[in-house]
């Protein structure tokens, strides 16, 4: 017996010294450090034992009965567990609608495939291709148009 | 044959009679099977020690501790088929129980912190405050002497003081007479954990009590 031994058998619910066994009361007789540490823990049970004990109740079970046929008695889906999940399923969901209407609003900007022909960014991007694809053209062609355009 | 295990070191029952692990287990057994008069007779036999843990935990003058009391027990129902009878059906219980005083105290923490602390300036002020009477002060230990009941209330109020983690192991270990070993089943942390903070606690309370039980000097 050492102890560690010793203390743990004091830690569990312990009999009282004259019940104890040989080995334990020996161990005690013959250790000092124990004797102390003993006497240590006997005044902090004195000290603990000083605690008033919480008054008692009456019995609980009519409530807990209660409680129980209560919740027995709710469908389904009114269950505590559905109850829970939609403490973090709305929250959820609106996140959701709110990501996808972001998304919404930024698509048609961000996608260059599809831009508005009627902003004035597409004019401004257009003039120039306007202009290039006049430069290219035949000059006689375009006498031609313009006196056959004046004639009468 | 064997003779049935008793608890014969549990007093935790305050005083009811004998019962055996094998009418406890027929109990939760048939509990199990939806026979609510054998939760009634589980509910009945743990019912002291769970309303003298909550108040301790919660403190006696918290308000709806009787909810509190009352919700361990259906909560337990509930989850009666995850017992599995690994630990003792009083250890699984009073877990369930300590970690429905923790939400409690989540939950009410923010809103009694203003109301306490102004209770603690008016309780500073009052013991600042000079005594009517014309005598002599008594020293902090014949004050404890004179009256009977006013070490246990400072054993609690130094108990309450505790951070939360070291108050729940002092008033297992100590006050509810639990051993390291099933203190480390109910709050599901290592043996050296609950030690070491058993013994954080036990220095606290000793810096707090020694003026008033010397014997507590190391």
């Amino acid at each position: 017996m050492n102890c560690d031994a010793f203390r743990l058998y004091i830690d569990l619910p312990a009999l009282p010294p004259e019940a104890w066994p040989d080995e334990i009361r020996a161990h005690h007789e013959g250790c000092a450090n124990c004797q102390v540490w003993l006497a240590h823990e006997q005044t902090w049970q004195y000290v603990f034992a000083s605690v008033p004990a919480p008054r008692a109740r009456p019995s609980v079970w009519p409530g807990v009965m209660a409680v129980i046929a209560a919740r027995r008695a709710q469908p389904a889906s009114l269950s505590w567990e559905l109850v829970a999940l939609s403490r973090y399923l709305v929250p959820a969901l609106v996140a959701l609608v709110l990501a996808l209407a972001g998304v919404g609003m930024w698509a048609p900007v961000t996608n260059p495939a599809a831009p508005d022909t009627d902003s004035v960014a597409s004019v401004l991007v257009a003039e120039p291709i306007t202009e290039l694809a006049f430069l290219h053209q035949d000059a006689d062609a375009i006498l031609n148009q313009w006196v056959g355009g004046a004639q009468p | 044959m064997e003779p049935p295990c008793v608890y014969d070191h549990e007093d935790h029952t305050d005083g009811e009679a004998m019962v055996t692990v094998d009418d406890e287990q027929t109990w939760i057994d048939q509990a199990k099977a939806g026979d609510p008069s054998a939760y009634r007779l589980l509910v009945e036999r743990h019912q002291n020690a769970i309303v003298r843990l909550v108040s301790r935990l919660l403190g006696a003058d918290h308000w709806g501790l009787d909810d509190v009391i009352q919700d361990v027990f259906v909560r337990a129902y509930f989850a009666l088929d995850q017992f599995r009878g690994q630990a003792a059906f009083r250890t699984w219980l009073t877990r369930i129980a300590v970690n429905r005083c923790r939400d409690e105290q989540r939950r009410t923490q923010r809103r009694w912190t203003l109301a306490r602390t102004l209770a603690q300036h008016a309780a500073i002020e009052q013991a600042m405050a000079p005594e009517p009477s014309s005598a002599p002060p008594a020293s902090c230990g014949d004050r404890i002497a004179e009256a009977p009941d006013a070490l246990g209330q400072l054993v609690q109020n130094a108990v309450a003081s505790l951070p939360e983690k070291l108050r729940v192991v002092v008033t297992l270990k100590d006050l509810e007479g639990y051993s390291y070993e099933e203190v480390s089943r109910i709050l599901q942390c290592k043996l050296g954990t609950v030690k070491s903070r058993h013994a954080r606690a036990r220095e606290q309370l000793r810096r707090r009590l020694e003026p008033v039980v010397p014997r507590l000097q190391r």
